[in-house]
Order: structure tokens, then sequence, then C-alpha cells
């Protein structure tokens, strides 16, 4: 799990705008039942990749969860999801 | 004598290592954001399989009729790289694929858990202000990046909030 620092460092070398949060503890990662038990560097406990696109009012809309960490979620299949709420 | 000039070029194995090298450089397609994403990693496991049939075939031909076809050593030395190189490309095929299942994850249509979690600059964020709820609502988090010109909070006072995208990633390793 990164830390806000490390997340810091990344978004002003990457010029990310949107916020990352950081789960040091994995608890939410856990309350989402997304936890990669070892995955992380040096056997660490990490999450597994999934976008959720959630609505304001907390309800889920579209999901990806991939089989295959090589394959995500592409910004336009992602933007089209956002584009198709009514 | 007449025998030996005849034997022909064992092209086999030649193939086979041109397949393996075209196999685990496809893993290049993951980066270079193609729309044919999703079918690499078949793609690249039936190429790996259709590597280690012709350096089977070239190998074979060498050695159980070598007296049509030539490359005894090449054979041997070319199916050994085509092997080595297959098995990386079975190692990226398994390891990228061993994830725990979401089955368990929220799913279209529940509600997602909330959180408060440490932004980047050690302020704390929950869900309920990211969907423009609570006291924090004139806050919101755009999803598209805004242009450079504009702050993130500039953009998003003129643009109510109609949905936030949680990305889980895996970090930056």
């Amino acid at each position: 799990m990164d830390t806000p620092e490390v997340s810091r460092n990344l978004a002003t070398k990457a010029g990310y705008t949107f916020p990352i949060l950081s789960d040091p503890t994995a608890e939410t990662i856990s309350r989402y039942n997304l936890l990669h038990k070892g995955g992380g560097p040096e056997g660490s406990n990490i999450a597994r990749p999934a976008e959720f696109l959630v609505d304001t009012s907390g309800t889920v809309r579209w999901t990806n969860f991939t089989e295959d960490v090589r394959i995500r979620a592409k910004a336009d299949e992602m933007l089209a999801a956002a584009r198709g709420l009514k | 004598m007449a025998e030996i000039i005849t034997r022909q070029r064992n092209w086999a194995p030649w193939f086979g290592l041109l397949l393996a090298l075209i196999a685990i450089l496809s893993n290049a397609g993951f980066f270079l954001v193609l729309p044919g994403q999703r079918a690499i990693p078949w793609l690249s496991v039936g190429l790996a399989i259709a590597a280690l049939f012709c350096a089977a075939v070239g190998i074979m031909r060498a050695f159980r009729q070598s007296q049509v076809y030539k490359g005894k050593t090449s054979s041997a030395i070319l199916g050994g790289l085509s092997l080595l190189i297959c098995g990386l490309v079975a190692i990226a095929a398994v390891t990228s694929r061993a994830l725990p299942t979401a089955a368990g994850a929220p799913q279209v249509g529940q509600k997602v858990p909330g959180f408060t979690l440490a932004d980047t600059n050690g302020n704390k964020v929950s869900l309920d202000q990211l969907l423009g709820k609570g006291e924090a609502a004139t806050k919101t988090v755009s999803l598209v990046a805004p242009p450079a010109n504009q702050s993130p909070t500039a953009m998003s006072t003129a643009m109510p909030t109609k949905a936030v995208l949680l990305v889980f990633y895996r970090g930056y390793w």
C-alpha cells in the first residue's frame, strides 16, 4: 500500500489532478472485499484491481474487475460509462 | 557425398524462435493501449505453443531425419532458447491471472461502503465528500481532468458531481 508521500510524488511526476487516497491498513480495501493477500512487493497485502462508477446516492452503476493484471479498463471505457449515466 | 549436398536447411527451429519472440514481445501491446488488448494473453500463449511445436519439429527433423535435414546443433540451441522464452510467457500468463475473486465486491445496483482516507497531502477525504454531500459539498471532484489552466476546484464549482469513479490500484512499484 502506497503512503500519501509515494502517491504525492507519483501525482506530481505524472501531473494527476484527481485525488489519490491511501489505505495503509487495507481497511477500506477489505471492506470492499478486494484484498489481494501477499500480492504486493515483498508479500505485502494490496488491492486486486477494480473500478467502480458510483452515483451521488452511493450506488454502483458500473464495475470492472479484470481477471488479468495486464488488462485494465481504459480511460475511454470509463468515460463512456460516466457519460452513459442519466 | 551427393547426399550431404542435397540435405535441406532446417527452418522449423528458426521459425519457432521467431514465434517465441513474437509471443513474449506481444506483451508490449498492453502498454501501447491497442484496442485488442483482451486478446493479447491468448494470442501470446497460442504463439508460444506454436513456437514449441516448431522447435520440436525442427529437432525431430535434425535428429531422426538427419539424412534429409541439417542443423543438429542449431536446432538444439534454438529449441532451448524457444523453450526458455516460452517458459517466461507461461510464467507471465499464470502470475498475471493469480488474482483473488471479486465476487464479494460491491456489484451494480448495490451501495458501496463508506470510507475516510488520507489524500496525498494527508487531509482526510470521505466518500460523502467525493459524492458532493455534507459540509464539504462545494469541494466536489470532477471525473475528467480539467484543462491545464484550470484548477480542479475551479472546474468543480461549474459542474455539480454526477458520479465518482473509484479506482482500486495496486500502487506504484
